[in-house]
């Protein structure tokens, strides 16, 4: 039996075992057992009240090492077949998390074979401390991959290729989508100024792609050239641009069309310039300087460099998410690479080797976790419109990059290829999403709004990786023994 | 706005709040420091000072860093919230289990010398009897009267039984002279720390399941029900252990795929057990054993990985014990602790002495190892910790203290001995040149 038949094997043993414990965990409790009654405070010996765990909780661990082990085979299998193991990691997520199995459980047969989600959304919530760290980490890596050196070199294709890429993809899925408004359900019939704002908001997330995303192939794939140095350098700097278009969208559209009292409050002018001052400055300045104590540090730590690596990824997740506004977690792990790899390189060798090591149980949790929280509702309900968004956005994207490429004269074949750097789309772009719910919550549309969303960057997910894996084997950028024919 | 919509967005729910991050943040400070501490250089060639090493290898320090962080003083790590990272703490806990379950290696057992497995049972038998004893009498009058049936006494009975079990197998704290007969007695002291830690994780995964209750209080626990449950986590075990051989061949002596592995056994031993009201260190025990019996290189590399970060994890659940014991446990708790440390300086050094009389030979006379064996096995800790991930009470908290202040006065009692030992032999070498004075 050949290795894939056995990693096949093994991956279908995971599974029935998944299913196979579901089913135990959600057997009827024991007859003699009262049905439990509101009234009753759980106590214990010395009278004291004790609070059960939440619902999930423990499940959690379980969970989270069906996710690590799944995932892992996955990606190993996709791997043989030509694919980007991220892609298997995102699709394990989606065949164990709670969506798909939402999606399926109207079908009988399907109910009573898997009674429960295998990874159950309880379950999930409880790994977002583990999600957090998984982005300090990738965020670090992204930042130590950036030199100084290539930024000077490249700098010119980096703005030109962010700036083309934010303009023609923001005027131009905006533009198409208003002009073709009557074909879309969303924007028939609703007032000029809903369908604007609707349209600005698709177009703003259409910006948006993924680093972690990029860096995962770029690293699995072994990928070195311009297509792969100069298209995650963007794709950094693309988040950038969205961060600030983003606060000036929400300024703009919830004046047009008033949402959250809240959140137009929220939207006032100099609270937003304040509060993206301070996410931006803020967020390097402090990654910056957590790059100085990890350097001050390094020199102490004798051996466990990853338990130094775990410690320091969750002390930039919550450090970021303590400070009131909070900061950019992204950003302040990527600064702190960034100096890090490029003020001290010799020092910070030991560290970014370890982050390595530790880069395939994070890429792990991190894209099963995303792929369990794709809106599958959402892609079965609306997958023709957003499959025409899609398109649109790929069109665009290969026209930008290939504009602000040739704006540079930066040559093929990085020029043909970079623009499937760009196509892939998370844990940003849900985030986004969520503020989009948050502020028009009060809105009929809201709801279907961010469902379109959700269902355009589930393709996007999909599709991002092996396509940019594609683009980069095409460039000539991949080794040959990375690339198998 | 943005930021605090992508921290955790991508999972759903479960945000920690603000001050709760910054909690938690401390926290990972602490132990991170604590750890670079831990495995800095410097602090080997300090922990060989006989009065640091008896302060530092108990845990004292780290137990002390938790207590000041925690709730009882600075309030800076919210126990609540290190609760909410309980899937993080369970693999820990999976970790310790497997680590102690890679020395049941068959070829390894089958050499044990049957003096040592007297020893063991001996020591096992003794400690959990007398402790269940005066613990059940204690617990007879500490418990709320309205709960002094056998429902609720025999958990934390059987838990403090387990967490008396063995002895702490670090003896490099403790000076004794470079003799081989020393160093045999500390091998034999090391080697039945190891078995010991097995009989308190299987007794303790026993007794885990009987801390789950119904909403009256009673025990929720049948026979019929624990055994199906405990050969599901053998079945789950083994398959967990080939599993985990099959992937760790597959993982090409790559170190990231390795580790992935391991930490995915790891997770899903220790979840599947607490799913199924087991201890997380007995599930993953299990994994450990039948890993350990699994030849091959990439084992040899498993186990030297896993074992690496034994220091670390020790000092997480030391540091743990701090943030989360109750330090008032009144005068039941203090008999409890004054009760435990005398049943250990009764029975450990009689046990041991014991059942090694037929090797006299081969052993040292006199030896400060002797006593060694009265100090706390750290899996004391981690059992008691285990019991609060299940049950998170105050009753379990105050248990956990007890456990702590019983390890803690343990582990100075071979220093203090071997500090009388030195004063008599300097006495007695003081002594030496009038006696030869002609």
């Amino acid at each position: 039996m050949g290795k894939r038949r056995y990693l096949l094997l093994a991956w279908i043993v995971l599974l029935l075992a998944m299913t196979l414990l579901r089913h135990i965990e959600l057997a009827p409790a024991d007859h003699r057992q009262p049905p439990p009654t509101p009234d009753i405070t759980l106590v214990d010996g010395l009278a004291r009240p004790v609070t059960p765990p939440p619902s999930g909780l423990i499940e959690s661990a379980a969970g989270l090492g069906f996710l690590l082990i799944g995932a892992w085979l996955t990606g190993r299998i996709f791997r043989r077949l030509g694919l980007p193991m991220i892609t298997g990691y995102l699709v394990f997520g989606v065949l164990v998390g709670p969506q798909l199995h939402q999606a399926l459980a109207p079908c009988a047969w399907f109910a009573w074979l898997v009674p429960a989600a295998l990874v159950p959304a309880e379950s999930l919530q409880y790994l977002t401390l583990v999600n957090n760290l998984a982005i300090s980490i990738i965020a670090f890596t992204a930042g130590g991959e950036i030199r100084l050196e290539s930024l000077r070199t490249g700098a010119k294709h980096i703005v030109s290729i962010t700036l083309a890429g934010v303009l023609l993809i923001f005027l131009g899925v905006a533009a198409v989508l208003y002009l073709a408004r009557p074909l879309v359900p969303l924007l028939a019939h609703r007032e000029p100024a809903v369908a604007i704002v609707i349209c600005m908001v698709l177009a703003t997330i259409a910006i948006a792609n993924s680093p972690a995303t990029a860096l995962a192939v770029i690293k699995e794939a072994d990928a070195h050239g311009p297509t792969a140095r100069i298209g995650l350098a963007v794709t950094v700097c693309k988040d950038l641009a969205l961060v600030i278009v983003f606060t000036v969208l929400m300024a703009v559209a919830l004046r047009l069309v008033p949402g959250d009292e809240a959140a137009v409050e929220a939207a006032g002018p100099s609270r937003l310039i304040g509060r993206l001052a301070w996410q931006l400055l803020a967020s390097i300045v402090i990654g910056a300087l957590a790059g100085g104590l990890f350097r001050l540090a390094i020199g102490r730590v004798a051996e466990h460099m990853a338990i130094f690596v775990i410690g320091a990824g969750f002390g930039l997740a919550l450090l970021s998410k303590a400070l009131d506004p909070p900061l950019e977690p992204l950003l302040v792990a990527l600064s702190a690479g960034f100096v890090l790899a490029n003020l001290w390189p010799r020092q910070s060798a030991r560290m970014f080797h370890a982050t390595e090591e530790l880069s395939m149980p994070v890429y792990c949790v991190f894209f099963a976790v995303a792929g369990a929280t794709i809106r599958i509702d959402a892609l079965i309900q609306l997958w023709p419109l957003a499959l025409f968004i899609v398109a649109v956005r790929a069109l665009l994207l290969w026209v930008s990059t290939f504009a602000g490429a040739a704006i540079t004269r930066l040559p093929p074949p990085a020029r043909t290829w970079m623009w499937t750097t760009f196509i892939a789309q998370a844990g940003v772009s849900i985030a986004l999403v969520t503020q989009v719910t948050g502020s028009f919550r009060n809105h009929p549309w809201g709801a279907q709004l961010a469902s379109l969303l959700l269902a355009v960057i589930a393709i996007h997910q999909l599709i991002g990786p092996p396509l940019m894996r594609l683009g980069l084997i095409r460039a000539g950028e991949v080794p040959r023994d990375e690339n198998p024919p | 706005m943005l930021p605090s919509a992508i921290v955790g967005a991508v999972a759903g729910g479960g945000e920690i709040s603000a001050t709760g991050a910054l909690r938690v943040f401390i926290g990972v400070a602490a132990v991170v420091a604590l750890s670079l501490v831990a495995t800095a250089r410097p602090f080997y060639r300090v922990q060989r000072i006989p009065a640091v090493g008896a302060f530092i290898s108990g845990g004292w320090a780290a137990i002390a860093v938790g207590l000041i962080l925690g709730r009882h003083v600075l309030n800076v790590v919210d126990r609540d919230v290190l609760l909410d990272v309980r899937p993080l703490i369970m693999i820990a806990l999976g970790w310790i289990g497997v680590i102690v379950g890679m020395q049941g290696r068959w070829e390894i057992l089958r050499r044990v010398p049957p003096a040592l497995w007297r020893w063991t049972a001996l020591d096992a038998l003794l400690s959990a009897i007398l402790s269940a004893t005066i613990a059940a009498f204690v617990m007879g009058e500490w418990l709320h009267p309205d709960h002094r049936s056998l429902d609720w006494v025999l958990p934390p009975v059987l838990m403090l039984a387990c967490c008396m079990i063995g002895w702490a197998p670090e003896t490099r704290s403790i000076r004794v002279a470079h003799t081989p007969k020393a160093g045999r007695l500390a091998l034999l002291l090391q080697s039945g720390a190891g078995l010991s830690a097995m009989a308190a994780i299987v007794l303790f995964g026993i007794t885990y399941r009987l801390t789950g209750r119904d909403e009256l209080g009673r025990m929720d626990f049948t026979i019929a029900e624990n055994a199906s449950k405990a050969l599901i986590a053998l079945v789950v075990a083994a398959l967990l252990g080939l599993g985990g051989r099959f992937m760790l061949q597959r993982a090409d002596r790559s170190r990231p795929d390795a580790l992935t592995v391991f930490i995915g056994v790891v997770a899903i031993s220790a979840g599947v057990a607490a799913t199924l009201r087991f201890s997380p260190l007995f599930g993953s025990m299990l994994v450990g054993v039948v890993v350990a019996n699994l030849t091959g290189p990439r084992v040899r590399d498993f186990e030297r990985f896993i074992m690496g970060a034994e220091h670390a994890v020790a000092l997480l659940f030391y540091l743990l014990a701090g943030v989360l014991l109750e330090p008032a446990i009144g005068l039941w708790g203090a008999i409890l602790v004054a009760a435990f440390v005398l049943i250990r300086i009764a029975v450990k050094p009689f046990a041991m002495q014991r059942s090694l009389a037929a090797h006299a030979a081969e052993l040292p006379a006199r030896s400060v190892l002797y006593a060694a064996s009265i100090r706390q096995s750290p899996i004391a800790i981690a059992i008691a910790v285990g019991l609060i991930l299940s049950e998170a009470s105050t009753l379990h908290r105050r248990l956990l203290t007890v456990v702590v202040l019983v390890g803690l006065i343990s582990e100075l009692l071979p220093y203090l001995v071997s500090l009388r030992q030195r004063r008599s032999l300097a006495a007695a070498a003081a002594e030496l040149p009038a006696m030869e004075r002609p």
